[in-house]
Formats: structure tokens, C-alpha cells, sequence
């Protein structure tokens, strides 16, 4: 076997070691140590420890007590937890923690030289720990070995077993819940709706951002810094992520409702976030399918209309009817066809009264009038009313009522709704050709709204009043309407 | 509103060659009617992709009216056909605007259903040259 080159070797150690001599100064130090305290071995090598990681509290008082014990007994010795701050390179510090195994280096005589310091940074698994403050903490098999060697530094078994117990009671529980831990958002704890949830995936002791990178685009884990940093829950509702599902093999997208609960340790600083949420996926696609359902059925009434209204116009030619019976019917089933555009675009929920006129007559009737909200019933019934209305006062080719027009309608006591169409000073073709078709009219407002309506035709134009029962006309009346 | 007269200029839509897409006998029926009466000429009805993809290519026409839906398929390969063609295009739907992919929105749309004057007035807006904004 080749002589081991003990330099190489000390260089090739994965894990973070040094050499002190008996004033604590560097004699030696290995790549791994410069790289967990963030200094190079020039910046170390011959200049004392505490002088590099000044320490004046109790950590600091421990490791000095301990390196000293070893170089004048001879004896090793082990401090399985230390909390030791150490400068980053911006000056700021960091809070850490170690493990330091101390060794005795003997020269032949057998007398002490110097000391190895073999340290471990266990910072991530000190906050592990501190998520046991969780009452649902779970934890990685080889995180709980350590933990036992910290717990038996300090803690308490009884904490330990009342913790198991909250950990099955919510294991179990309905509805997704997971806990991080520290900086990167390391799961600590996923019940059994979370682990189904993420497609029995392995989460635990892995930071979000690579368990769950599908999250990426949905914003969480910003959402996850903002809460670690502000302290205040976050909540997001049916948030779509992609994730590739148990057995899946391309990522789907699913919604969550999701709200992320800040965790404090002891000292009131956030150390973890509670994650509870549920699965909304089905919710959200069913909404979709429902919507995608009702624009459909929304064309083939349109559709309809238009066959009904190809009928018509066949029916009008071959019996031979005047050119203004086709253009009657016509203008019917557009208004119609607009009156369902509007409840169509509302959701069949509510149409404003004011949305039911034409943009000319909207300026009409603009000053003064309260808004009002229309059940669909009342909408459609309105709508065709508003149309035989204007149908009988003539109109120049843009539309624009040739003559004056007023629009009003008021609330009486929150009772009743009453509308005012007033026309007058009509050209004379409307005294010859047009009439009110009051029958249609009365019928909608008489019958099919429970109202009243007076007209008044007479001279160069007509007035109309409409006055109906506020019940049969606004959203609420909606659930018995349309039958 | 009472038709005190005819709406659009209809003596410009006059003598037009009138491409028809549509899948449903009766508004195809109506369509035709209503571009007789505004002294179009009708080629077509196409009432398939296939058979209005071969008139889009071939057909001596001045301008089409497509239904964006034919029995499932998307008129679309149609409507690129004739626009390549550089011939004017109205748009004819039971969704109106939100039927009609976006790309398409700068053609006039018809809801349906829609009157004679309606149909004058889209066939208008579409053969008047844009003016560039």
C-alpha cells in the first residue's frame, strides 16, 4: 500500500476539521472548514480561534473550556451542541450551530501537541428541532438520530410524547396540512391528504422549491418568504398549480385554496409556516365545464332565434305579407335576442334597468333615475316592452328617435317601480301608420309582472305609465321567476 | 324603429358575388333571401369545411360570410384562405364578438340573429378600404 500522504488526506475530508496548538492558534485547517466558516486558511493559520470567532458568551466559554481540557488531560472530549455565531462576508452575523469533537494530537513521547476540532454545522437540524416546538413535527430518520444525541443535551421526553400524539391527530385529518422549517422551507410535517395531495411524492426533509417545483408559477413561494419575513398569514384562493399526480405522467394543473400561518419559536421569531389547505380542483372544473355548458347553450338559443326567424320569413313570403310585417317580427326577436345577451353576459344573476335602453335613449334618460336591478324574468319582460315602446316612434337610419322622448322611472316608497315613457311631437307619419299594439303590452306588465299600466295616445305622441310591484321586478324575486 | 328607409347604401353591396359559409339549412336559407334582396348574387351555401375550403380557393367572389362554427370545425382555415386572397370577410355567430378568435377581431361581426339592415351594414363596413390609423 502507498504511504497515505496524511496532508491529502486532512485536505480530502468532507467534513470540517482543524488543528489548534496549545494558544488555541491555527496550525492547520482542511478545505471543508474553510468552507462552513467562510475564511480561507490564510486568514486562519497562525492567528488564535477566538480571536477569528470571537465568542464572549456561553458558547464561546464551553468550546475554550473544552479545547483546554483536552490539551492539558489528554482526554478527548465531545460538545454535541453549541450555538456559535460567525461573521458572513458582508459583516452581518449569522446565527449557527455545531457539534465539535475535540482530540488530543500526541507526539512519541505521548505528550499533547495539539488538538484536532472535528465540527459539524447542524444548524438546519437545530431548527428541525426547534419545529418539535410544532406539536405535529415529523422528522427524517437520520435528522431523528441526531435529535436524540441534542435532545439529551436538554430536552424533555414528555414534550417529545405529547408531540407524537398531536402528530397522529392531525396525520390523519382532513384537509391538506404540512409544516416548513427555516430559511429554504424545509417540510417537517405533511399528513396524509398532503402526501395524497402531491402524489405520494417524497416531501419530508426537502426544501419546497424541489419538492413541489410546479408551484414555482403560482407565486407560493414568494408568498412563503413574504409571511417567513412579515410574520403575517397569507391566504390564496383557488390557485392553480402544476403537479404531477400519483401515476400521472405529464403535470396537471390543480387548485388549491391555500393559507400559509406564520410559526414562532420561543423567543416570538418565525421559525417555521403552518401550510393547511384543500383541494379545490374539482370545484374549479366543474365551474368550468358549467360555464363552458351554458355559453354553449347560449349559442344554440341564438341560433334558434335565427331559425325561428328564417321560418318566419319564409312563412311571411310565400303567404305574401307586407315587407313591415317581416321587419315587426324581426325587430321582436332581436330585442329578444339582446335581452338574453345581457343576462347571458350577468350570469342569469341581474341586469340593470338603465342597460335594457337603446345609447340614445340611455342619454334621455340619463339625469335622476335610481339604479335599479332586474331579476331575468322581469329583464326579458322589460326588455320586449321597452322595444314595442320605441318600435312605434319613428327612427332616422342611425337609430335616433325622430321626436321628443323622455325616460323615467322612481321607486315609490321601495314598493313599486314606476316608468314614464313620454313621446311627443312625432312626425306626422306615426299619427298615420303607427299605433300602440297595447295588448302585448298589458299582458307583459298586467299579467306576467302583476302591474299596472295606463296608456295615454293622443296628438303628435302617446304616454305611457308603468307602475309595478318592486317584488316581481328585483333579483331576490329571481329564484321564483322563469318557471 | 320603424324602416323609413333602406339602411346602408345597398346600391354599393349591388351585384356583389356573396361567399356563404353556413351549416344550418335555415339561416343559410335567410342569408341567401336577404343577399337577394340587396341584389347580391349568392355562391354557395357551403355547408362543410371541405366543400367551403374548395370555394374559398376557386370561387369568383367579392366577399364571404362565414359562420365561425361549422358542425364542430372552425372556420378559420377558410377565413385565412379568402384573406389571403384579399377579399373582404364578415364574421356571422350565435356568440357575436366572443365567438370570434381575436386575431379576427379587425373583420365585422354579425350576431346572430340579425336583420337584413344589420347585414347590409357589416357588408358595408367590410368592403369600405381602411383608411391606415
Amino acid at each position: 500500500m502507498n504511504r497515505i500522504a496524511f496532508e491529502t488526506l486532512f485536505a480530502a475530508l468532507p467534513s470540517p476539521h482543524n488543528i489548534l496548538d496549545h494558544d488555541l492558534n491555527f496550525v492547520a485547517v482542511n478545505p471543508a472548514y474553510e468552507a462552513v466558516t467562510m475564511r480561507s486558511a490564510d486568514q486562519l493559520i497562525g492567528r488564535n480561534m477566538f480571536e477569528c470567532f470571537p465568542n464572549e458568551g456561553d458558547g464561546g466559554r464551553r468550546l475554550r473550556e473544552s479545547l483546554l481540557g483536552v490539551l492539558s488531560s489528554g482526554e478527548p472530549d465531545t460538545i454535541a451542541y453549541i450555538e456559535y455565531e460567525i461573521a458572513r462576508r458582508d459583516g452581518s452575523m449569522e446565527r449557527r450551530f455545531w457539534t465539535a469533537v475535540h482530540n488530543p494530537l500526541r507526539d512519541a513521547e505521548g505528550r499533547v501537541l495539539f488538538v484536532l476540532q472535528n465540527t459539524v454545522d447542524i444548524t438546519e437540524l437545530v431548527l428541525l428541532r426547534e419545529a418539535a416546538s410544532v406539536p405535529f413535527t415529523d422528522v427524517p430518520s437520520e435528522v431523528a438520530l441526531v435529535q436524540r444525541a441534542l435532545e439529551a443535551e436538554a430536552a424533555s421526553e414528555t414534550n417529545r410524547s405529547e408531540s407524537e400524539n398531536f402528530r397522529r391527530l392531525f396525520q390523519g385529518a382532513p384537509g391538506l396540512m404540512a409544516v416548513l422549517q427555516g430559511a429554504d422551507h424545509v417540510f417537517t410535517f405533511a399528513n396524509d391528504d398532503f402526501a395524497r395531495f402531491v402524489g405520494d411524492r417524497p416531501v419530508l426533509g426537502l426544501p419546497v422549491r424541489t419538492a413541489l417545483p410546479g408551484a414555482a408559477d403560482a407565486g407560493l413561494f414568494e408568498s412563503l418568504e413574504r409571511v417567513r419575513s412579515s410574520g403575517r398569514p397569507e391566504r390564496h384562493e383557488a390557485l392553480p398549480i402544476a403537479m404531477t399526480r400519483a401515476g400521472g405522467e405529464v403535470p396537471a394543473t390543480v387548485y388549491v385554496d391555500v393559507t400559509f400561518s406564520p410559526i414562532r419559536d420561543g423567543r416570538g421569531e418565525v421559525s417555521g409556516i403552518l401550510v393547511q389547505g384543500s383541494d379545490r380542483t374539482e370545484a374549479v372544473m366543474a365551474q368550468r365545464r358549467e360555464r363552458l355548458w351554458a355559453d354553449e347553450l347560449n349559442h344554440r338559443v341564438k341560433n334558434t332565434l335565427a331559425t325561428v326567424q328564417s321560418l318566419a320569413r319564409q312563412s311571411f313570403t310565400e303567404a305574401g305579407a307586407p315587407p313591415q310585417v317581416k321587419s315587426t317580427f324581426e325587430g321582436r326577436i332581436i330585442a329578444l335576442s339582446k335581452a338574453h345577451d345581457l343576462l347571458s353576459e350577468s350570469h342569469w344573476a341581474a341586469v340593470d334597468l338603465a342597460a335594457l335602453l337603446r345609447p340614445a335613449e340611455a342619454t334621455i334618460a340619463a339625469n335622476g333615475n335610481p339604479p335599479v336591478q332586474l331579476n331575468p324574468k322581469a329583464a326579458i319582460a322589460l326588455a320586449m316592452l321597452f322595444h314595442e315602446l320605441r318600435a312605434t316612434i319613428p327612427a332616422d337610419m342611425d337609430g335616433q328617435l325622430l321626436g321628443d322622448v323622455e325616460i323615467n322611472w322612481s321607486r315609490h316608497n321601495g314598493a313599486r317601480l314606476k316608468i314614464i315613457w313620454v313621446a311627443r311631437n312625432l312626425p306626422p307619419v306615426w299619427q298615420s301608420e303607427r299605433k300602440l299594439q297595447t295588448r302585448m303590452l298589458k299582458r307583459l306588465v298586467e299579467g306576467e309582472l302583476d302591474g299596472r299600466m295606463d296608456c295615454d295616445e293622443g296628438g303628435d305622441g302617446f304616454t305611457c305609465e308603468i307602475c309595478i310591484p318592486m317584488r316581481e321586478v328585483e333579483e331576490d324575486a329571481a329564484a321564483g321567476g322563469g318557471h | 324603429m320603424q324602416q323609413l328607409a333602406a339602411v346602408t347604401e345597398t346600391s354599393a353591396l349591388e351585384g356583389l358575388r356573396v361567399l356563404v359559409v353556413e351549416d344550418e339549412s335555415l339561416v343559410a336559407m335567410q342569408l341567401e333571401d336577404m343577399l337577394l334582396d340587396l341584389g347580391c348574387a349568392v355562391v354557395g351555401p357551403a355547408m362543410r369545411l371541405s366543400r367551403a375550403l374548395e370555394m374559398a380557393a376557386e370561387a369568383g367572389i367579392d366577399i364571404a360570410i362565414l359562420d365561425v362554427n361549422l358542425g364542430g370545425e372552425r372556420v378559420y382555415p377558410v377565413a385565412q384562405m379568402i384573406r389571403d386572397r384579399k377579399i373582404p370577410i364578415v364574421f356571422a355567430t350565435g356568440y357575436g364578438r366572443a365567438g370570434v378568435d381575436a386575431v379576427w377581431h379587425d373583420c365585422p361581426i354579425l350576431q346572430k340573429p340579425y336583420t337584413e339592415n344589420q347585414l347590409a351594414e357589416m357588408m358595408g363596413l367590410a368592403m369600405t378600404p381602411r383608411t391606415p390609423a
